[in-house]
């Protein structure tokens, strides 16, 4: 009886102390995209009246993520070099601003984009204001992670509980006068490569005045979706079935 | 006979149930999995890093208890609840975290153990006299999925299932106004460390209106007792909200603000499925108005039903059925690990009601699917999202649960007395 008692009692204080002795290893950062990869978004809502009056006339004509941007346009990126080492997390890409055109011809710019590998090594409090959408459309894996690492300013609320995603909620004249002219909220979505997946611009009534996604569905989602309605609609099926047949045995025959 | 000794009979008694070994080999194995999981995967990214820190900032920093920036994820509920944590926040997050789950078996040996009484305590006449089927619907419940993520979060759900069923044993066992309130100050201890119960509520009023006869019966000092009792716990937290006025303002900021868009998960709430309908079809939305739409619509028709219910016997078992089942309809953030404050309900329900009553195959699928299936459409709906962002299929059996309660209570003497006597036939 002491034999189990001790053996319990081992048992349970390995549990407890399993945390000290089982190695825990910190995130180390990668990039969730490879050279030669191409991202298209798709613009599904451009609300371009209310973005001049927010953000002025010059909001898509001033060589920042938004040019031309309009609804139904798309913008590619082609990623050129991807660099991971001790430090920082670089791409360097290809970028055609938003277009109608179907042919993409030549590339409108070249950028890049470079993150240092610890989120925690930023030492000054971040924003996103750099980018006219005022968050990236990349970010190192795991998303989550890096975005929760990251010491971000007042503006942002990462919430990567469900699905890693950056909230956004800027006031009325937050940058400067009258930019912007009307208190906006942005919710981003990221995939699991890091890459931005939904982009919604909000203002009051949580109207949505921009609403860009990437133009890309992974191969599993419509097998799922099909999959899932055919084993659903079959169970019905099958209810119903035994339903009928119940209610003909319980039934007494007339005749 | 000791104590001791009656406890090892009883278990070696149990343990000749083949169903009693499964399930106790499954529910070790998903605590096991859970401390597993925990290390490799979920150590800075579950609920209970809230919890852990709440207990330290309660002790060192208590006017930034609501400060957001503190915490992984918002920390929402009432400042006492900060209270439960607080011997946890001495230790390394780790061992915390380890002897947190630890408790949390103990509380499902208790919540067993509860449950095991309060079915044998309302079971229908008409049920089996021996206790093999209410160890197997006990079994039944230790083995659900939901346990899974439940340990894997570092959850508190287990805390309000125990405060739901002892409460609920009070109120069947004893009709004494002090035991009515003992009851109530229990569940009121429930709702402050989680305010999942705040729907059990209304359900404690006492009042009857007998649509045949036109009279309405209503017990107001037993009403009262247990309004005092469930509220009195609740409000000791307005102590602190006057000591610490911040922790008032805090608290109101973080819960309702709920005007802000908010982007898509996999509750199966109906208030989520509408807001996740409106973000996907960017259609402007309030969430606070659709929860008080929906809260209004779902509780109102629970609430209404219950009083025009047609028998009195029991009655706060189909109470707190309908409590719980309208938070999880109507609340923003319903997930699998909440029905653990549901399906012992529905358990108890099974045994509450005759043998081979139609209402039992109703509650049946859904008590299965709950324990079994819910978790596998939280997948799916990863699988899904971007073309399908609805997890729809908890919410159907959530609603097949509802409707059923609404029928038991809706059927008339003679129809209940016809299935009653359907076997004695």
């Amino acid at each position: 009886m002491k034999y189990r008692l001790y053996l319990f009692s081992f048992f349970i204080l390995s549990l407890v102390f399993s945390g000290v002795v089982l190695p825990v290893n910190a995130i180390s950062y990668k990039t969730g995209v490879n050279e030669n990869d191409e991202l298209i978004w798709k613009c599904k809502v451009c609300n371009e009246a209310e973005m001049n009056l927010i953000f002025g006339l010059g909001w898509k004509n001033n060589s920042g993520i938004f040019q031309n941007l309009s609804r139904g346009t798309k913008m590619k990126w082609e990623i050129n070099t991807v660099e991971v080492n001790e430090t920082v997390n670089k791409i360097e890409f290809s970028i055609w601003y938003w277009t109608l055109n179907k042919n993409w011809g030549v590339q409108d710019n070249d950028s890049q984009i470079t993150y240092l590998n610890n989120p925690k090594d930023y030492t000054e409090e971040l924003n996103f204001s750099i980018y006219n959408s005022f968050v990236p459309f990349w970010f190192p894996i795991p998303v989550g992670e890096y975005m929760g690492g990251l010491d971000l300013n007042a503006w942002y609320d990462v919430d990567n509980r469900v699905l890693p995603t950056l909230n956004v909620d800027i006031s009325k004249d937050a940058i400067g006068s009258g930019y912007p002219n009307k208190g906006i909220e942005i919710i981003a979505i990221y995939n699991d490569e890091g890459i931005l997946n939904s982009y919604k611009l909000y203002i009051k009534g949580n109207v949505v005045i921009i609403d860009i996604a990437l133009d890309f569905l992974p191969f599993y989602v419509i097998p799922s979706i099909i999959l899932l309605f055919t084993v659903l609609s079959l169970g019905v099926i099958v209810y119903i079935i035994k339903k009928c047949k119940s209610i003909r045995l319980s039934t007494p025959n007339l005749k | 006979m000791s104590f001791k000794t009656r406890i090892l009979n009883r278990i070696k008694e149990l343990w000749k149930h083949k169903i009693f070994r499964y399930a106790l080999i499954l529910h070790s194995f998903y605590f096991l999995l859970s401390i597993v999981l925990f290390f490799l995967l979920y150590k800075e990214k579950n609920d209970f890093i809230i919890f852990y820190n709440v207990g330290d900032i309660f002790l060192n920093d208590i006017e930034n208890l609501y400060s957001q920036t503190n915490y992984l994820w918002d920390f929402r509920y009432f400042p006492l609840s900060a209270l439960f944590f607080i011997p946890y926040s001495i230790l390394s997050f780790e061992s915390a975290f380890v002897i947190f789950n630890i408790f949390n078996v103990l509380l499902n040996v208790l919540i067993c153990i509860i449950l095991y009484k309060t079915i044998l305590l309302v079971r229908n006449k008409d049920h089996e006299n021996d206790d093999k089927r209410v160890i197997l619907y006990v079994c039944i419940y230790l083995m659900g999925l939901p346990h899974i993520l439940n340990y894997i979060y570092g959850q508190i759900n287990l805390y309000i299932t125990l405060f739901i069923l002892v409460s609920l044993y009070i109120f069947l066992k004893y009709e004494e106004l002090k035991w009515q309130l003992i009851g109530s100050l229990i569940l009121g201890i429930g709702i402050i460390i989680k305010p999942t119960a705040f729907f059990l509520i209304p359900f404690l009023i006492i009042l009857k209106f007998d649509l045949e006869n036109k009279k309405i019966k209503f017990d107001f000092s037993m009403t009262l007792i247990r309004l005092i009792g469930v509220i009195l716990p609740v409000l000791l937290n307005f102590i602190l909200f006057f000591i610490y006025p911040p922790l008032w303002k805090g608290f109101l900021d973080t819960n309702f603000t709920g005007n802000n868009p908010v982007a898509l998960n996999f509750s199966f709430s109906i208030t989520k499925l509408i807001t996740n309908f409106c973000y996907f079809y960017n259609i402007p939305f309030n969430q606070l108005y659709v929860l008080v739409g929906v809260v209004c619509i779902v509780g109102g028709l629970g609430f209404i039903i219950f009083i025009i219910r047609r028998f009195e016997e029991d009655s706060i078992i189909y109470g707190f059925a309908f409590g719980i089942t309208i938070m999880l309809l109507a609340y923003y953030d319903s997930w699998d690990h909440h029905l653990l404050n549901l399906t012992p309900i529905l358990i108890i329900i099974i045994f509450n009601l005759p043998r081979h009553s139609e209402i039992t195959n109703s509650i049946k699928p859904s008590l299965y699917f709950f324990n079994f299936f819910d978790l596998a459409f939280v997948g799916i709906w990863y699988l899904i999202y971007p073309l399908f962002p609805f997890n729809f299929e908890g919410t159907f059996f959530l609603l097949v649960s509802f409707y059923a309660i609404l029928k038991y209570c809706l059927k008339s003497k003679k129809d209940q007395l016809a299935e009653d006597n359907k076997i004695e036939v």
